[in-house]
């Protein structure tokens, strides 16, 4: 690849959402946006190679957007008026790209695409799509649905979006307690497609998008703690990617890793992110999430995982924010404890339903069974947990388990 | 609505059904595990002998033509099928991921057409 190519591929990577955000924000049309910089990264790759790539990049592809989305109105092919408001708007901000790089309009497109009005399970693709460019297919692919029937979703969200004319806004901060917490619910469960990533194989999660969406938002709202709760939590589990994996492909569960083969760096990162979101005395689950796993490192510094906090943590995650994953950690916490009857029997508790396909919660029972002596009921859960694995490490892991018999 | 999952998998798995040893004993506790776990979305399914086994047959301006090994030449072949009843093809998708032929080899869903009554 050439220079004027890679630079293309470069300007695309890093500017796309901070172009589309800038144009959407303006004429309140994502479709539209997205097209206008699809043609302007089309007209670099056909003009960098020969005149050279330009001094400011993201200002020329701006412009050339710009450009695009005139003809287009022109030629009576953009929908409303879009059209027309961006040209109107396309005078004022003639000058600003050229002074410095365009200001960042990415949170506000975070906040489009989790809009109350935008269906819940649409606001994941959206971000994924709109801020990083991200296609159908691949989306499709992170979060098990057929391409053709993500791209059809898109699509009608996007509509969605201008025909209700939702406004390209971060809200105040008396709104922003509301508004925020579907923003970081989205961001997280593109994180949750990603967690079973192999390290350094064929991923297709999305870890690394969640953690450079919460990066956008967080240095938005530095002071909004959780946006840095959520940012340090991903990246607490981030920095422990590498050590989920043995030589092999072996599946290593957490307590059984090495903590000097997580990412000091990204730990660090996370305990800062922590620190600053602590500052402002305003809790919430994940900032809760966090701590729970920055317990789980400090094992690196003390060697041993102190069992009393975690079980404290989740005791506070279940009292105020009771969701299934909170309560079968809580459940797990018992059996740190040597109380495993107890963890069994809030297990038994939770609805059937819930739990009938939802493989840690066999991984757990399987677990706090074989500590109690319920063997069989040990076997049993492992085997239903193997079944609802996807991963064939994982699956190969509880089955060594479930064969290793009750410890003697 | 039902939907039709079709398994398709590799020669190595193919080899673990004959064979004896870890490998080939994970290979059925695999898939022990996952009828069990998905068993109560099951109304029917089948596991198909080896490719060595297949005969294909057509017959072209009435001349019978026949051939050893499967219609389609591939690395992947058919091991067999499960049927599920489900609400929606979103939910089968949900459980064909966790099908140990999946991270093996392939499955492909295919909803079945309701047939007309009488």
């Amino acid at each position: 690849m050439d220079d004027a190519h890679r630079a293309v591929e470069h300007a695309a990577r890093d500017g796309y959402g901070r172009l589309v955000a800038w144009i959407a924000t303006r004429c309140g049309d994502v479709e539209l946006a997205e097209d206008a910089v699809a043609d302007a990264l089309e007209a670099a790759l056909r003009s960098w190679p020969e005149s050279g790539v330009p001094r400011n990049p993201e200002a020329w592809l701006l412009t050339a957007a710009r450009r695009k989305m005139i003809d287009r109105g022109r030629r009576g092919q953009t929908r409303r008026d879009a059209a027309q408001r961006l040209r109107m708007e396309a005078e004022e901000a003639a000058e600003v790209p050229f002074r410095t790089s365009l200001p960042d309009r990415r949170a506000e497109l975070l906040f489009v695409c989790a809009h109350p009005s935008v269906p819940r399970a649409m606001r994941t693709p959206l971000m994924l799509q709109l801020v990083l460019g991200l296609d159908a297919a691949r989306i499709g692919s992170a979060m098990l649905v057929k391409p053709a029937t993500m791209g059809q979703r898109l699509v009608r969200a996007k509509r969605r979006i201008a025909d209700e004319n939702l406004r390209f806004e971060v809200p105040e901060p008396s709104a922003l307690a509301e508004r925020l917490p579907p923003v970081l619910d989205a961001i997280y469960a593109a994180y949750g497609t990603g967690w079973d990533d192999e390290p350094g194989g064929r991923s297709t999660g999305l870890a690394a998008e969640a953690i450079w969406l919460a990066r956008t938002l967080v240095a938005r709202l530095p002071r909004a703690a959780e946006a840095l709760g959520l940012y340090g939590l991903m990246l607490h589990c981030e920095a422990r990617r590498s050590a989920r994996r043995a030589p092999g492909g072996r599946f290593v569960p957490l307590d059984e890793q090495d903590p000097a083969a997580w990412d000091g760096t990204l730990l660090e990162e996370a305990e800062k992110a922590l620190y600053l979101a602590a500052r402002e005395r305003t809790p919430g689950p994940y900032q809760l999430e966090a701590t729970i796993q920055s317990i789980h490192a400090d094992r690196r510094r003390t060697g041993k995982v102190d069992g009393r906090a975690l079980h404290e943590a989740y005791g506070v995650l279940v009292a105020k924010y009771p969701t299934l994953g909170a309560w079968i950690g809580r459940a797990a916490s018992f059996g740190r404890l040597g109380r495993p009857a107890e963890g069994l029997a809030l297990l038994d508790r939770l609805e059937a339903d819930a739990v009938q396909r939802h493989q840690p919660y066999w991984a757990v029972r399987a677990h706090l069974a074989r500590l109690q002596r319920r063997e069989d009921e040990a076997q049993a859960a492992y085997e239903r947990a193997m079944g609802l694995t996807e991963d064939p490490a994982v699956r190969r892991w509880l089955d060594a388990r479930r064969r290793a018999g009750p410890a003697q | 609505m039902q939907v039709m999952m079709l398994i398709l998998e590799t020669p190595e798995d193919f080899a673990h059904r004959r064979a004896e040893g870890p490998a080939a004993a994970a290979y059925w506790e695999s898939w022990k595990a996952y009828s069990a776990a998905v068993g109560d979305k099951v109304v029917g399914g089948k596991i198909l002998d080896g490719v060595g086994t297949a005969a294909t047959i057509r017959v072209r301006g009435g001349e019978r033509q026949i051939q050893d090994g499967p219609f389609a030449d591939s690395k992947e072949a058919l091991g067999g099928y499960m049927i599920f009843e489900v609400e929606t093809f979103e939910e089968a998708v949900e459980l064909a991921a966790s099908c140990p032929a999946a991270a093996t080899g392939a499955v492909e869903l295919r909803p079945i057409v309701p047939m007309m009554e009488g």
